[in-house]
């Protein structure tokens, strides 16, 4: 008897357990908000009105950079506190959630484009403010700007995508010429393979990676990228009448072929890695990965190989945009200090070594600073030389790289075949989203 | 004679309203804005909504292929899970109920994957199926430890029905633990000297008496299975190629990364009423089975 009674309280007490870690599955969401940049402890000194200016980032790149600029800001702000969020990853539904429930931060930032079209409505109109206007190259002004041509953001940094290679392993591997064409590919392929180097290491296992990769073949360069996307959304092009859509699947079995054993198991995070560290010859990435790679070898020597989407060297493109925008809440509490935030950050000394030294970019404002990152600067070099076009992802129906990529992923596979990964895409795009 | 029926009706209420208050606000009034939404085209941010009246639902069952297919993998891991978990937790507690002091630290150690973080148990299988599994198909050369589990669409579907399993087994193991001690051990010897085996004794006397402990494992297994998300969010992401995308999932990627919030409470809608018409029917089915002992 005395034993039933035992375990009916171990009983109920591993029931009382079960229910409270029923509530487990709700912490996910708490995870990314642990990442939250937390400042000690909240102002309570009595007097003195404290002011907090809530900041969303869409970035984790540049942290300690970051921390120093904000903290420099509350400096020459006093009762002034910066609660920043750094939502490195989701971060789209992070911010969509603080909208919806009423936590609109003063001051966030949002991918250009299709994304940024939805909070046009939250964000202040900085058409009139020709002085912070000037303060920027002009192009890039544009990818913040509705279709009204208000200024609904303020842009961030040049960003570069496209194939990344290790030029070490080229040389290692005996290769002069970058590849220009998808026969060249594998040739340099066959080559780094025989110098013990995983040729091509795609980060198949994140859709978006390759939902991106799939954007230099939809590019016809004769119309660039905003024509080319309108006509494929308005049904006027179709994915199988573009000159590079089918080298995809070429290059695409490439990358399995002369891809790691696991191919659908290769993460981005892995993927950099082996090519910081000389193990994968090419990834498909961009230079905003840059702190990353450092991060893994500081000393790696890398550069941009123009994905080899067609026959020459002529057809080959680097896709660069200044793609996130920085918004102000028009109807935030603390208009003209977030406003002052927002230009701080973007445009100020500090903010200008967190882009070029923390981020490694090219900053959207004009400016003579050094930049650090090595990807950015050898992106440079193709933008002089005008083989660069903006990017298309962020201008194609909602989710794109996510829906796309899967897709992708199917061919890659075996589930899915060309046409219908076609058939896919163009019912995407022709979607209305 | 009335008087005190009021009482006791106020006193009732007085301490139901709590708790109904919670479950009204936590899941009532969700569930009335849910419907709300449903009939609504909204991308989850703007301030204006535009009505479309069924458009919604039509668009659900004339031309949603990911939902479908979601539909399908859920239906299939909803077979696969509840039929695994609950003979194999039994199974688990038919040993652990002895009492034994091995025992107890079985428990526990069946126990434990419940009550760790997802994000931990999503490391440890990351880490199982691959460096894990690297070593030992360096050791042991068998060509199964090489398959690339998670790369690949049929095996990623059982990858995800082993990590549920494995995680939610403990709390099953200690539902069916509590059912079989409940047994009337006068019962059972009384079935031992009429000369009953083993087996005879498990399938006439410990299964009839555990039947309320069955009855609602099945009915959480099939509701977990049912609403299969968080394994998906932490682990796969729906894939490769979308292959473990789940309805849960689906709903989810609908509302935040699709940005059609009214789509998403509209599938939403169809679920609900989906997974109340199986749960339903799973009850009846298996309260019909119950005795009084």
């Amino acid at each position: 008897m005395m034993r039933r009674k035992v375990y009916s309280i171990l009983l109920s007490a591993a029931l009382v357990m079960a229910s409270l870690t029923g509530c487990q599955s709700g912490n996910e969401a708490k995870e990314t908000a642990a990442a939250e940049e937390k400042n000690q402890e909240p102002q309570k000194t009595s007097g003195e009105e404290s002011v907090t200016l809530k900041v969303f980032d869409a970035h984790a790149y540049g942290l300690e950079e970051y921390g120093e600029m904000a903290a420099q800001f509350e400096a020459d702000h006093p009762g002034v506190k910066i609660e920043v969020q750094h939502a490195a990853n989701d971060s789209r539904t992070l911010l969509q959630s603080r909208v919806n429930s009423g936590d609109i931060p003063d001051v966030f930032d949002i991918e250009s484009g299709t994304a940024a079209q939805m909070y046009y409505e939250y964000a202040y109109d900085w058409s009139e403010d020709t002085r912070i206007l000037e303060l920027f190259n002009e192009d890039a002004i544009e990818t913040g700007r509705d279709e009204e041509g208000r200024v609904k953001g303020l842009p961030w940094t040049y960003e570069n995508a496209g194939l990344l290679y290790n030029k070490d392993c080229f040389e290692k591997a005996g290769i002069t010429k970058l590849p220009a064409n998808l026969a060249e590919l594998e040739e340099a392929c066959v080559k780094l393979e025989a110098a013990g180097i995983t040729p091509i290491a795609l980060s198949a296992k994140d859709a978006w990676v390759l939902g991106q990769l799939s954007t230099h073949f939809i590019l016809d360069k004769e119309l660039g990228a905003a024509k080319t996307t309108e006509g494929l959304k308005s049904g006027e092009l179709s994915f199988a009448d573009l000159p590079h859509w089918e080298n995809l699947f070429g290059f695409l079995d490439l990358a399995v072929k002369y891809g790691p054993d696991k191919p659908l198991e290769m993460d981005w995070e892995t993927s950099e890695n082996m090519l910081a560290n000389g193990q994968a010859g090419i990834i498909s990435m961009g230079d905003w990965c840059q702190s990353t790679l450092d991060s893994f070898n500081p000393d790696a020597n890398l550069g941009f190989l123009p994905a080899p989407v067609g026959d020459t060297e002529e057809d080959t493109t680097v896709l660069s945009s200044c793609n996130w925008i920085y918004m102000v809440n028009k109807d935030s509490e603390h208009l003209e200090l977030a406003k002052e935030y927002a230009e701080y950050i973007l445009t100020s000394e500090q903010g200008q070594s967190w882009m070029c030294e923390g981020v490694g970019a090219v900053p959207a404002v004009k400016t003579e600073k050094e930049v650090k990152g090595k990807l950015a600067n050898d992106a440079k070099m193709y933008i002089a030389e005008g083989r660069t076009d903006k990017w298309l992802h962020t201008i194609a129906p909602t989710n794109f790289t996510a829906t796309c990529g899967a897709y992708i992923q199917g061919y890659m596979t075996g589930d899915m075949s060309l046409e219908e990964v076609t058939q896919y895409y163009q019912e995407f795009y022709t979607s209305g989203n | 004679m009335k008087n005190k029926k009021v009482k006791e009706f106020l006193l009732f209420g007085l301490f139901v309203f709590p708790a109904v208050a919670f479950v009204l606000f936590s899941t009532g009034i969700p569930f009335i804005m849910n419907l709300y939404y449903s009939v609504f085209q909204w991308n989850g941010v703007g301030k204006s909504m535009k009505f479309v009246g069924m458009d919604n639902f039509v668009k659900i069952f004339t031309n949603d292929r990911l939902f479908w297919r979601g539909v399908r993998f859920t239906l299939k891991f909803a077979v696969f899970y509840v039929i695994i978990v609950n003979i194999v937790s039994l199974a688990v507690a038919l040993v652990m109920s002895k009492e034994k002091k091995t025992s107890s630290v079985g428990r526990a150690f069946y126990y434990v994957p419940y009550i760790i973080s997802l994000t931990a148990i999503s490391l440890i299988w990351k880490f199982i199926l691959g460096p894990g599994f690297e070593a030992l198909y360096e050791i042991t050369g068998w060509g199964f430890f090489n398959w690339s589990w998670v790369g690949t669409s049929k095996l990623a579907f059982y990858v995800v029905v082993i990590m549920a399993v494995w995680q939610n087994l403990g709390f099953y193991m200690v539902n069916y633990i509590a059912g079989i001690i409940a047994v009337p051990t006068e019962l059972l010897e009384a079935a031992k000297i009429d000369g009953a085996n083993g087996i005879q004794t498990f399938t006439r006397i410990t299964i009839p008496m555990i039947m309320p402990a069955i009855s609602i494992c099945m009915f959480t297994s099939l509701t977990f299975a049912f609403k299969l998300f968080d394994i998906i969010m932490v682990f796969t992401k729906g894939g490769p190629a979308n292959s473990t995308v789940t309805v849960a999932y689906n709903i989810y990627q609908e509302a935040f990364s699709n940005n059609q919030y009214g789509l998403a409470t509209a599938k939403s809608l169809v679920f609900v009423l989906f997974v109340l018409a199986v749960t339903a029917i799973q009850m009846k089915i298996t309260k019909s089975k119950e005795i009084e002992a």
